[in-house]
């Protein structure tokens, strides 16, 4: 006699979002630059803006989100003054999984973001967006470590973030091609 | 109501097509049927739809019908699914962080503490290889838990980069974890030392609830006793363990799990839980200046060893945030001085702890009652007494019962008859418990104080 299974696999229900609008240029803008206290997280967002800094005139605010956890709405200060945030890093499995669930959840709020991971964290972070409903939210990838590598390894990552954060961010279409941002990716 | 997935010719073909499509954790698992389904639901009485909790990150519900259908592949009878189901509500605990747990390079498990009256009537080891392989609710239920993981909440493990069986591997783990297959089950022995306030006692439950407790950890630590006769040479030696392990804290939780051997050892000299705690926390205290002149480094926060800065020499830390939390809890064998202690894997996770519901429906498959063993020895306790004897019932399971004997200030020495004898006249107690015909009788014998 034939045996019925159950499926025990509980799949996802998450509704589909688009894409916050993108930013034609960052003069004039004020630039988020949120971290979760990974090593080197800090450091690294300096960096990438000061190299930002050399083609625009923008102001920064800073701000620290969860690591492991999706931030409360409540939690993000003073993030809705910013035109754009970047988020840091994502060089961790639980890390790159929840950075781009907490980026998700700034696009939701209208603020194009854009996280910085690693090869290691590609498949996860596509798996990450699609099943929170936004395939098309962009994000850098550097060369992996992030938190484990000295000054001058770190300066060449965030010249890489940068160079992508013009491309996904800045530019003028919303559709930026993904290869673009998977381009350090496997 | 769930409707099938898909049919097996038999049950070999059906235990096959639940490895071809990922829902196990590599070992065999048991078809999850729609029969079995209606009866796990039955035992907590909820429908399949039922909502326990949301995982946010992952936008994925954990509903009873789909906890219950891992419960049941982990090999879970339908009364053990109130456990299942409150430490399901417990891992969602913010504390807990378990996302970390599901998707971290850091490998962590999951862990849970079982306390108050539901142990028994599970069955549940308490004693000897308790955190070991052996005994059917421990592991099932710690087995269902990463079941859960898995398929609920969509941990699906792998080496980084495949997609196996279709699913997304969103399980980072760098090394794993072998902690996992089954949880880090932890059930507290809370009869063989009473005047030891149990754990869940100790949090602000009723000692007549039952109670699970989740946590996330990375590994244990496992300390030898053997050779530390006193409290002060204990904890003097389970101090230089702990600080030795170089995790030194400012906050967070810690779990030192004591054997009754070395309880035995704290009650008799009148400590409690909260004196044993407390002394351990003073003893594992160190400032910063001596971590960083030692060379260690406290979580994240520092490189190792640098540069001594004012204020270092004040500040402490301790093996875990506070005495209060750090707790005491007692099981494994009745011989055998070692300990096991499992510490948070951030001082900003925490522990949390849920009601187990009571079983609905009247399911009742046997279990063990104990509370009629210990009302039948009672009038062999009123004799022992007059000689300044003691004797209660220390451990209870299937076919098996342990009985401490203790000897009062006052005892007369020439009056306690032989353990072989004593045996005969516990049988004699029990001559009215049929179910307890034949079973085995061990005796714990005398412990002069």
């Amino acid at each position: 006699m034939p045996i019925e299974l159950l499926n025990p696999v509980q799949e996802p229900v998450a509704e589909v979002h688009p894409i916050a609008p993108r930013l034609s240029t960052l003069n004039g803008k004020v630039l988020g630059l949120w971290t979760n206290n990974k090593l080197n997280s800090v450091r690294l967002m300096e960096m990438i803006a000061a190299d930002l800094a050399r083609d625009y005139d923008f102001t920064v605010r800073t701000g620290y989100y969860y690591a492991s956890e999706l931030m409360p709405p409540e939690k993000w200060g003073d993030v809705d003054q910013c035109d754009a945030v970047i988020l840091a890093n994502g060089d961790c499995g639980a890390c790159s999984s929840s950075g781009i669930a907490n980026a998700i959840e700034l696009e939701k709020r209208g603020i194009p973001s854009f996280l910085i991971c690693t090869p290691p964290f590609v498949d996860a972070v596509t798996s990450m967006a699609k099943l929170g409903g936004m395939s098309d939210v962009k994000w850098a990838v550097v060369e992996h470590p992030i938190g484990s590598v000295m000054e001058a390894e770190l300066a060449s990552r965030a010249l890489d973030a940068a160079r992508q954060f013009r491309e996904c961010l800045l530019a003028a279409a919303a559709d930026a091609p993904r290869e673009l941002a998977l381009a350090g990716g496997k | 109501m769930a409707t099938a997935f898909l049919e097996a010719d038999d049950y070999d073909e059906a235990v096959e097509a639940c490895h071809r499509n990922g829902w196990t954790d590599g070992l065999p698992v048991i078809p999850p049927t729609r029969a079995k389904l209606d009866r796990f639901l039955e035992a907590v009485g909820l429908p399949g739809d039922h909502e326990v909790a949301y995982y946010a990150l992952r936008n994925r519900p954990l509903t009873a019908g789909k906890l219950a259908l891992n419960a049941i592949m982990a090999g879970c009878l339908p009364e053990y699914f109130p456990v299942v189901l409150a430490l399901a509500e417990a891992i969602m605990d913010p504390g807990v962080q378990v996302h970390t747990a599901n998707a971290s390079t850091g490998s962590l498990s999951l862990g849970f503490i079982v306390n108050g009256p539901i142990r028994e009537q599970l069955k549940m080891n308490c004693h000897g290889n308790v955190l070991g392989p052996g005994n059917r609710a421990n592991s099932s239920i710690g087995r269902a838990l990463r079941l859960i993981q898995v398929n609920v909440m969509g941990s699906v493990p792998g080496a980084g980069g495949e997609w196996e069986h279709g699913r997304d591997v969103l399980d980072r783990a760098c090394l794993g974890n072998p902690l996992r297959y089954s949880s880090f089950h932890i059930v507290e022995n809370e009869e063989v030392y009473p005047q030891l306030t149990p754990f869940h006692v100790t949090q602000g439950f009723a000692a007549e609830d039952s109670v699970a407790t989740a946590f996330a950890m990375g590994a244990h630590l496992m300390l030898t006793n053997h050779f530390e006769k006193t409290p002060d040479e204990w904890l003097n030696s389970v101090a230089h363990y702990l600080v030795g392990a170089g995790r030194l804290y400012e906050g967070g939780f810690g779990i030192l799990l004591m054997a009754p051997e070395a309880a035995k050892m704290f009650v008799k000299q009148g400590w409690t839980k909260a004196d044993i705690s407390r002394e351990l926390y003073r003893r594992t205290q160190r400032t910063i200046a001596w971590v960083k002149r030692e060379g260690w480094k406290i979580g994240g926060r520092f490189e190792r060893g640098g540069a001594v800065l004012p204020g270092d020499e004040d500040k402490l830390v301790s093996c875990a945030g506070s005495p209060e939390e750090l707790h005491i809890v007692i099981c494994g064998g009745p011989a055998g001085n070692f300990t096991a202690y499992v510490q948070h894997y951030g001082a900003n996770f925490q522990m949390a702890s849920r009601n187990i519901r009571p079983l609905a429906g009247g399911v009742d498959r046997g279990a063990v009652d104990l509370n009629a063993v210990r009302a039948a020895i009672e009038p062999l306790r009123a004799q022992l007494r007059v000689d300044g004897y003691d004797i209660v019932l220390d451990r209870g399971e299937a076919g098996r019962l342990g009985f401490a004997l203790s000897a009062g200030a006052q005892a007369c020495a020439e009056c306690l008859v032989p353990a072989a004898i004593m045996e005969l006249h516990v049988r004699e107690a029990l001559a009215g418990l049929p179910q307890w015909r034949g079973a085995k009788v061990e005796l714990d014998y005398p412990v002069q104080s």
